[in-house]
């Protein structure tokens, strides 16, 4: 692999998580947003001579998302898709002006889910560590899906609070 | 707007969006609240961000990132793997709480029908209260953390790995409702048989493990002979199974019928000896000042030389702080386990020449997570962590002048997979290594010599930074292994 290569795959690996909340924002689902992401990353690599080293890579990532973004819309049935043309052109734009805020907001993650309750990290990890549907986290805590439902939006309600703000305060709301 | 201040209508939404499937009234809905609310725009945007980085982090967002133009079928395949895993998991968790909450036991009575032989931080419950006798009666039990070995009086060996729920009927008997078993069958323990809600297996001298409560069972077998007998199904008949060496079968509930699958090699705890193996062998021959082989023990770790010996650290949890290793066993962190790494107080002195060297099982990549470090307070010289920003092993080392040096893997960590890593400095050169091939390297001037630094094991002097997975074979050399010596290793 080349310099050129390794520097490429290294900007690529870091913004993962960048392309998959940028590609989320605007597709609404996050199956969708899965295959989108594939495509831009064959895509970007197809590409990749064309990025000059020491320039936007996000920016340049985001604008070729956005196309592959657009180029899966046309694909697919209307009833498939969230949001139409317009809110989807709006949400490109708002998520592209904060995408550069995440990979702070990213970095103080570990840290806000330490500070979590006991059971909104087990709820946080049940459904991302170990993808359990809600259904099946409610019968192994011998509660109602729903309460679970709401458990879930809470525990990762307390995280955004946290990385944005980084303050404790977020974190004492307990478990419900 | 903060986001726990959002109304009942925009959650139900969001969890719609993220947690189910979004019907087309409930997607109009959410498309009229984002175009005429900014503050639900807003949390819609922090909901994707937060999604997505949690996805990121606990792994399950896998890509291909290659040099090469690729379609999409890897990525549904994968992603279609990883459904059918969280499916057959949360079969697991149905049943074996079903099992449970049906359930009311008494306390178990009679004469021992089983020896307790090793109780690893073991927590076991039984007809409502705590059994800490050192023999299982006839009764059922709940192992909720940690790790059992009994042994019957034929000879068999049975490990037990929770969260576990079982019977002890006989001395030839055991029933499996859920959890993990490996069994060790003598010549004088034939006959004996696990008994799980699908199915009767049956040993004819050998290895194998079962597990259960996932609403079918399987059973792998690591040496020797079972028989597998699905129950039978009202009007329909079943097949027994004749399982020989590195054969695994798994029988699910709704047929009773078995169906061949892959040897599960690294699921199972399957002993409690280390075995000595040439990989074993071959590091004792390059003279380690410290070898952690990370046997089963009960909150030790053991070193060669045992001077340099540890502690396992505890904390909240069920699965046991050891795991499969890549031989033997290894020592687990994080998760569901109550591992939280281990610390070593008396270390070996790491200098200006080293090699440190590690089998390593990655369940996700957590932010900095800590593979070993000596860095406490603004003290200690190296870190072997994951990169914050990339998912990749990176070794990094303070130089004389108090700078860091930083060595790093060119892709990130693969998930759910043993892999070699090394890292080595002859007093000029630092270098990192997978697989015993350099993957980087860069000048390094040689480290001041240090008083004796704690040395910590998938955590940092904080208990923060847990390592997600598993750690093994983790050697410490006062020089560095050439290029050559890690190939010959390997």
């Amino acid at each position: 692999m080349s310099d050129h290569q390794l520097e490429f795959v290294q900007l690529l690996t870091s913004h993962q998580g960048r392309l998959y909340a940028y590609v989320i924002s605007m597709l609404g689902n996050p199956d969708q947003a899965r295959d989108v992401m594939q495509e831009t990353n064959a895509v970007l690599w197809q590409k990749s001579d064309d990025f000059q080293s020491g320039t936007n890579f996000a920016a340049w990532m985001m604008q070729t998302a956005y196309y592959q973004v657009m180029a899966h819309r046309q694909k697919m049935n209307r009833e498939r898709l969230v949001f139409d043309d317009a809110m989807t052109a709006e949400l490109a734009e708002v998520a592209a002006q904060r995408n550069d805020l995440m990979e702070q907001r990213h970095a103080k993650l570990q840290d806000c889910l330490a500070k979590l309750s006991d059971t909104h990290r087990d709820l946080i990890r049940a459904r991302y560590q170990d993808g359990f549907e809600l259904a099946v986290i409610a019968q192994t805590m011998n509660r109602k899906t729903n309460a679970i439902k709401q458990a879930l939006f809470r525990a990762r309600a307390a995280l955004i609070d946290c990385v944005k703000l980084n303050s404790d305060d977020a974190l004492t709301g307990g478990s419900s | 707007m903060s986001a726990r201040d959002s109304d009942s209508e925009l959650q139900r939404l969001l969890t719609e969006l993220f947690d189910g499937a979004l019907d087309n009234d409930s997607a109009t809905r959410l498309q009229q609240r984002l175009s005429t609310d900014a503050d639900a725009r807003g949390l819609y945007l922090d909901y994707c961000e937060m999604h997505a980085a949690l996805a990121w982090e606990h792994g399950q967002v896998i890509v291909d990132i290659e040099p090469v133009a690729v379609p999409p079928e890897p990525w549904r395949l994968r992603a279609s793997m990883i459904w059918l895993a969280a499916m057959a998991a949360s079969l697991l968790l149905i049943g074996a709480a079903s099992w449970w909450l049906d359930d009311t036991h008494a306390v178990p009575s009679g004469p021992a029908i089983a020896s307790i032989e090793q109780r690893i931080d073991a927590k076991i419950v039984a007809g409502g209260q705590e059994w800490n006798r050192d023999a299982l009666c006839k009764g059922s039990y709940d192992l909720r953390q940690g790790l059992l070995q009994v042994k019957y009086n034929t000879g068999v060996t049975v490990c037990i790995e929770a969260p576990a729920q079982f019977e002890a009927i006989s001395a030839d008997r055991l029933v499996l409702h859920s959890g993990r078993v490996s069994a060790n069958v003598p010549a004088e323990g034939i006959g004996f048989t696990v008994e799980t809600p699908e199915a009767d297996v049956v040993d004819f001298g050998t290895e194998f493990s079962v597990e259960a409560g996932t609403g079918e069972s399987e059973v792998h077998v690591f040496d020797g002979h079972v028989q597998v007998q699905p129950k039978a199904l009202p009007d329909q008949p079943t097949e027994t199974v004749d399982l020989r060496t590195d054969q695994a079968v798994r029988i699910a509930d709704a047929t009773h019928q078995a169906f061949g699958i892959d040897l599960a090699k690294d699921r199972f705890i399957r002993s409690f000896v280390e075995p000595k193996v040439q990989y074993v062998e071959a590091v004792r021959a390059l003279n380690p000042t410290a070898y952690y082989r990370m046997p089963i023990r009960q909150r030790g770790l053991l070193c060669s030389p045992a001077d340099y010996s540890g502690q396992v650290l505890i904390g909240e949890g069920q699965r046991p702080a050891c795991a499969p290793g890549f031989v033997g066993s290894s020592l687990r962190v994080g998760g569901r386990s109550i591992g939280r790494g281990a610390r070593v107080e008396n270390t070996p002195e790491i200098g200006s020449q080293f090699t440190l060297m590690a089998w390593v099982y990655a369940d996700g990549r957590p932010n900095n997570a800590i593979l070993a470090t000596n860095v406490t307070k603004k003290r200690g010289c190296f870190e072997w962590t994951l990169d914050d920003k990339t998912g990749r092993l990176k070794i990094r080392v303070d130089n004389q002048n108090g700078d860091a040096v930083e060595c790093f893997d060119t892709e990130p960590i693969k998930l759910q997979t043993w892999q070699h890593y090394a890292a080595t400095c002859d007093g000029k050169i630092l270098k990192l290594f997978r697989a015993g091939r350099m993957i980087d390297s860069k000048p390094c001037v040689p480290i001041s010599k240090q008083a004796s630094q704690p040395l910590y094991f998938g955590t940092n002097w904080r208990g923060k930074h847990l390592w997600e997975g598993r750690i093994d074979e983790f050697a410490i050399f006062d020089y560095a292994v050439s290029e050559e010596q890690m190939k010959e290793l390997l």
